[in-house]
């Protein structure tokens, strides 16, 4: 893959790179939504719950804005990929590399990083902020639906509310963030795929194990960035 | 012979944890060469092939594709060398996810300088070459195991190698379809002026393909010749796999083999 860089040859082929960006992108929207969407309206509700006690259920847009565009969104996303794709590739690959189609492509002098692993790469690290954006806007939909009914917080309050308290460098952190996720589970999953051994089961063994690191790992470095961003940014 | 060899396998060792799979083996093939390697299942023929592609390093020992020593050579170079030698896998190896077109295809897209035209023609080209013109659209899956063979092995010709590996060419077909596979082989293999070297245990297959044969036994080549000669071999072990006698030293071994 260095070689191809230094040769001015794009790391991936670009129709490698939309197969996978429609596979990983466009095929994740519903789940994600309807994700979002759920934990959106659980979440106002339960906060409403407790601030109406203070009188002070009008916090909510802001709680909800703050927690999903910085944390919630990105974190999300992660989790659903890491299962939804990351178990896709750590799966397809494993099943090549058994069928010994890997080596195939390595024998006929193409390096199956170009071919196979940075269109993936590529795919799930673009997409993850877009992916996490749609997060963002599904779970801030179903809180201001919540809030609506149960706390008669009217949509237009309520979406002036979340643009006031929302900076800019929130939505910055969780769109650095959700690439960065994206990131670690495209590099696991590709590298639990590439290292089967072992037939069938082996694959299955694989894909579990890609799917348990890969989400351990997006809530590990999600709170390492979390502690580093809070250090650094008071 | 004093021709300069295609590949050179120099006194190479092979070990997977302690056990030497390849135990100083030296083996020449020269062009034009359809050398047969035999020997038993698990025994290193393919470790062999694996060897001449790069694809493994020997624990000891040399590889060389001419002047070159494969196991020294960078990345670039290596990939190089490999579009110069076309494999046929025991399985296959197509893609799975690329129709029949894709899978020939892939190799020149990705390697070569040719317009999709080109590629098209020389695509068609190969696959009359290997009695499966019109299945261009077809994904492997929808293929029978002799078909996917041999549209493996016109995979195998897309660069036009110099050197054709075949890994248990008729492993899982029907004795017609294997005749099939060892006629297109041969008759390949001499129209382009390839050299090949088929790795199988099949016995009437490597009669019938061969014009040199070595016998993998033990990490050794114990016999290296003739076909001719391996139909009245005089070593033991030879005659017992040829003619697939159930007594013999081969067995023997295996009895008294350690099961741990």
């Amino acid at each position: 893959m260095g070689d191809n860089i230094r040769r001015g040859r794009l790391p991936f082929r670009w129709s490698a790179l939309f197969a996978q960006t429609d596979r990983t992108g466009v095929g994740s929207v519903p789940l994600v939504l309807l994700v979002s969407f759920f934990l959106g309206l659980t979440m106002a509700l339960l906060t409403g719950y407790q601030l109406q006690k203070f009188g002070t259920e009008r916090l909510v847009p802001t709680l909800i804005s703050i927690a999903f565009t910085r944390e919630l969104g990105p974190l999300l996303t992660g989790i659903v990929l890491a299962a939804r794709i990351g178990a896709a590739f750590t799966a397809e690959l494993g099943t090549m590399q058994v069928a010994e189609e890997v080596e195939a492509i390595e024998a006929m002098g193409i390096g199956p990083l170009r071919f196979l692993v940075a269109p993936r790469l590529a795919a799930i690290t673009v997409l993850m902020p877009c992916l996490s954006v749609c997060s963002v806007i599904a779970g801030l939909l179903g809180s201001a639906l919540i809030s609506w009914i149960t706390l008669n917080l009217v949509p237009a309050f309520y979406f002036d509310a979340v643009l006031s308290s929302l900076l800019v460098k929130d939505i910055v952190i969780g769109l650095l963030k959700a690439a960065f996720f994206g990131l670690v589970i495209g590099l696991i999953a590709c590298f639990k795929g590439l290292t089967v051994t072992g037939g069938a089961e082996g694959v299955g063994r694989a894909t579990t194990d890609s799917v348990v690191v890969a989400i351990t790992s997006v809530i590990g470095f999600d709170t390492l960035f979390n502690i580093v961003v809070t250090e650094y940014t008071k | 012979m004093n021709e300069t060899p295609l590949v050179h396998l120099d006194r190479v060792v092979v070990r997977f944890a302690d056990k030497a799979v390849l135990d100083g083996i030296d083996l020449k093939i020269f062009p034009r060469d359809r050398l047969v390697v035999l020997g038993q299942s698990g025994g290193g023929k393919s470790t062999m092939l694996r060897l001449i592609l790069g694809i493994l390093r020997p624990t000891a020992g040399d590889v060389r594709y001419k002047h070159l020593r494969i196991h020294r050579l960078s990345r670039s170079k290596l990939n190089l060398l490999r579009s110069r030698i076309g494999m046929v896998y025991q399985y296959s190896a197509l893609i799975s996810s690329l129709n029949v077109h894709e899978n020939l295809a892939l190799p020149i897209t990705e390697l070569g300088r040719k317009s999709p035209k080109e590629i098209d023609q020389l695509v068609e080209e190969k696959l009359a070459l290997v009695g499966m013109s019109g299945t261009e659209d077809k994904m492997p899956s929808e293929l029978s195991g002799g078909m996917r063979k041999r549209v493996s092995l016109a995979r195998a010709l897309m660069m036009d190698p110099e050197l054709v590996l075949f890994d248990e060419p008729s492993a899982g077909l029907d004795p017609v379809m294997s005749s099939v596979i060892d006629e297109l082989i041969i008759s390949l293999t001499e129209k382009t002026n390839a050299t090949s070297v088929i790795v199988t245990h099949e016995m009437d297959s490597a009669f019938r393909i061969a014009t040199r044969m070595a016998m993998l036994y033990q990490g050794s080549i114990i016999q290296d010749d003739l076909p001719e000669t391996f139909r009245d071999a005089q070593n033991p072990v030879v005659r017992q796999f040829v003619t697939g006698e159930v007594e013999g030293p081969i067995t023997e071994a295996i009895e008294n083999a350690d099961p741990s």
